[in-house]
């Protein structure tokens, strides 16, 4: 293990978020470059997501940790890889957001949570988010996946709508759709043509990865 | 009228908690403020003096307006249900048990043993088993129409429910539109007396934490025809919610109070029946866990605020994580059953769901029934005074006699809770009747009681279909 990737992974696991900034800066004082900060990064999130999964960490500390990590990446990297012209290598992107007329926001959030944990760049619309907006944000930031939750019964076809909308505006070869929310299911996914479907959060992000095999 | 059994032995919550708590719910709504994403709920509020940012749709709710909603709020609410002898009084930590909750996504399908999609069959039939066992005092859902037209979704459920069960319904009917014709349904049932009678109560629920959905504009018509509003709130803990009971629990009142302000000011009267709940989120599977003990002891929050505010309570028990009606699922259903009735909750809904309220399961609540039957047993208590410390029996029986044929047995006979279902015969008799475990009998009883024919009420079950087909039309159109 590089001494990068343990000083950030130590700094992680502290889940205090000053001390990931403070760190993150203090190696990029001492002449590290912002890809490999970012790949330490990464490393250490995989670590917290992979220990996640085996139930020695919690939601929290997942969720905890993601949106440290984010945060750091977006204020504190993202900016010097501009200057630089470089880009950093991600899983793919997620455009993701809970379609209109629902406002529950919290299992999407959890789902992006563990999207970005798993490598991916998320682009998360929010709740309430009508057809045009996910149309608008797949033509803007040419996602590899669109996630749309739906927490309730009623608002479930708006899933179908999006799809047949991405359909209507040559879209929908270009995507991966993958649906959730409570009352989903396998059925319904195959039903309305999308392309995965999680039964959790959990399995959300290892859908998103067979999903987008071949694209990393 | 049916008068329940008096629970709330437990007392959890001193007073100076919940004071506590209740001062934090004010500070909540009066400081934070609740958000709308309906501009009519926004503009109400905002004509009835609370602040409201317009733009944003951030509702502050001043303390007064909140202490004079309280005051109109009755302190005993009566859901009559299509016939009034079943009708459930609800007050003074009375305990009556449910069938159900809000739709499930999947039904266990008790012939074939596999969950699939429900349809408005199977609400009927989830029904009318409701209907008929006896320990279910109101009826919910273990299932949901997912084969009729999503946007008449709840519309066709209300039909299903009203026309299989002659006791009190409690559901949901999100939205003005949906609203306007569950209070038509109940004019169909009760016509002139829809307002001091009415047959059911409806489930608001706002999305948590702190947030008015458009969905939640029912209130006005609810209100407007007094039917009770039936409340569930439940901010997740650590997620909706601050990661503590005390911290919860005030955002969970506040939601509470927020609907109840709403709810008096456009009616003053109102029925309104009191649910702060709180909820443990998994933190392994991102799941609410219903069979958690800090799920069970969301009845503390809700029955110790309710006593506070002189209200009548809506609570969970009868629920389960457990895919399967198996032993995991006995002992959570048995856990917060009787929580909630030692907590003196009045309405205990959810009997029959399993896996956290994805699964409605028939077994599942035949099994709950039997439970809430021990669970109203146990709340029974037992009396002591001369009659019952029965000294003259004892002496007239005496040392080394037996109390079998004393007429004081036979006439206390009656106190002791007979078993249903449950085994209690000797292993040689029980071997010898094909050594059945319980979710058999369980299933067995679901059959015998879905093959009795059907008792109809065949005009109103026209004029709700009427209701319903009208509806369809509106929102439809005619095909």
């Amino acid at each position: 293990m590089s001494e990068l990737i343990k000083t950030i992974r130590e700094a992680l696991l502290t889940f205090e978020p000053e001390k990931l900034v403070e760190t993150t800066k203090k190696s990029l004082d001492e002449g590290c470059d912002p890809l490999e900060v970012i790949n330490a990064l990464t490393v250490a999130l995989g670590e917290i997501g992979n220990k996640f999964e085996k139930g020695e960490f919690f939601l929290v500390h997942l969720v905890m940790a993601g949106e440290t990590v984010k945060k750091v990446i977006s204020e504190h990297l993202e900016p010097l890889l501009k200057k630089a012209g470089a880009e950093r290598k991600t899983a793919g992107r997620v455009v993701i957001g809970t379609v209109a007329g629902d406002i529950h926001d919290i299992g999407k959030s959890i789902v992006a949570s563990m999207l970005f944990s798993a490598g991916f760049d998320v682009v998360d619309l929010g709740k309430d988010v009508p057809v045009e907006e996910f149309i608008k944000a797949v033509k803007e930031n040419k996602p590899h996946i669109v996630g749309m939750s739906a927490l309730l019964s009623t608002t479930l076809p708006v899933q179908r709508e999006v799809i047949e909308s991405l359909k209507e505006n040559n879209l929908r070869d270009k995507v991966k759709v993958i649906v959730g929310g409570a009352p989903v299911t396998a059925e319904w996914a195959e039903e309305i043509g999308a392309d995965g479907y999680a039964e959790d959060a959990v399995q959300a992000a290892r859908v998103a990865k067979q999903l987008v095999g071949g694209k990393d | 009228m049916q008068v329940g059994l008096k629970g709330g032995q437990l007392q959890f919550l001193s007073k100076e908690d919940v004071e506590k708590i209740h001062q934090t719910s004010l500070k909540i709504l009066e400081k934070i403020g609740i958000a709308s994403a309906s501009k009519n709920i926004a503009s109400f509020f905002a004509e009835a003096g609370a602040e409201v940012d317009q733009k944003s749709g951030l509702i502050k709710i001043p303390e007064h307006l909140i202490n004079e909603a309280l005051k109109k709020a009755p302190s005993k609410v009566i859901i009559y249900g299509r016939d009034e002898e079943k009708a459930i009084s609800l007050e003074d930590k009375l305990i009556y048990f449910g069938l159900g909750g809000t739709p499930t996504p999947y039904i266990l399908d008790h012939e074939t043993d596999e969950w699939r999609r429900p349809t408005k069959k199977d609400m009927a039939d989830a029904t009318r088993l409701g209907d008929t066992l006896p320990e279910l005092d109101f009826i919910m859902s273990i299932a949901g129409a997912f084969d009729v037209p999503y946007q008449l979704e709840y519309v066709h459920e209300w039909e299903a429910l009203l026309s299989n069960t002659v006791k009190p319904v409690v559901y949901s009917a999100p939205g003005a539109f949906t609203a306007e014709k569950v209070v038509e349904m109940g004019r169909a049932i009760k016509g002139e007396r829809l307002e001091s009678e009415p047959p059911f109560g409806v489930y608001v629920e706002l999305v948590t934490p702190l947030m008015f959905h458009v969905a939640n504009e029912n209130v006005f018509s609810l209100a407007k025809n007094r039917i009770p509003i039936v409340i569930g709130q439940m901010p997740q803990l650590g997620a909706t919610a601050p990661m503590t009971f005390a911290g919860a629990a005030a955002v969970s009142n506040a939601e509470n109070l927020a609907v109840l302000t709403m709810a008096e000011l456009i009616n003053p009267g109102t029925p309104f029946v009191f649910g702060a709940y709180v909820g443990p989120l998994d933190m392994r599977t991102a799941r609410l866990n219903y069979g958690a003990p800090e799920f069970a002891m969301g009845n503390i929050v809700d029955a110790g605020l309710a006593e506070f505010y002189k209200l009548p309570t809506f609570g969970f028990g009868g629920c389960s994580d457990s895919k399967l009606p198996d032993a995991q699922a006995g002992a959570e259903v048995m856990m917060n059953s009787l929580m909630a009735a030692l907590c003196g909750i009045n309405l205990i809904h959810d009997c029959g769901y399993l896996a956290g309220g994805s699964i409605g399961s028939m077994e599942m609540a035949v099994i709950a029934n039997e439970i809430a039957g021990m669970v109203k047993r146990i709340v029974k208590g037992f009396t002591v005074d001369e009659e019952t410390l029965a000294f003259d029996v004892i002496s007239k029986v005496g040392p080394g006699g037996h109390f079998l044929a004393h007429p004081h047995t036979l006439k206390h006979l009656p106190t002791l809770h007979l078993a249903d279902l449950f085994s209690k015969e000797s292993e040689v008799k029980w071997a010898k009747m094909g050594k059945k475990g319980l979710r058999a009998k369980a299933r067995e009883r679901v059959d015998e009681i879905l093959s009795q024919p059907a008792v109809e009420d065949k005009a109103l079950n026209e004029k709700l279909r009427e209701i319903v087909k009208k509806a369809e039309q509106e929102i439809i159109g005619e095909k």
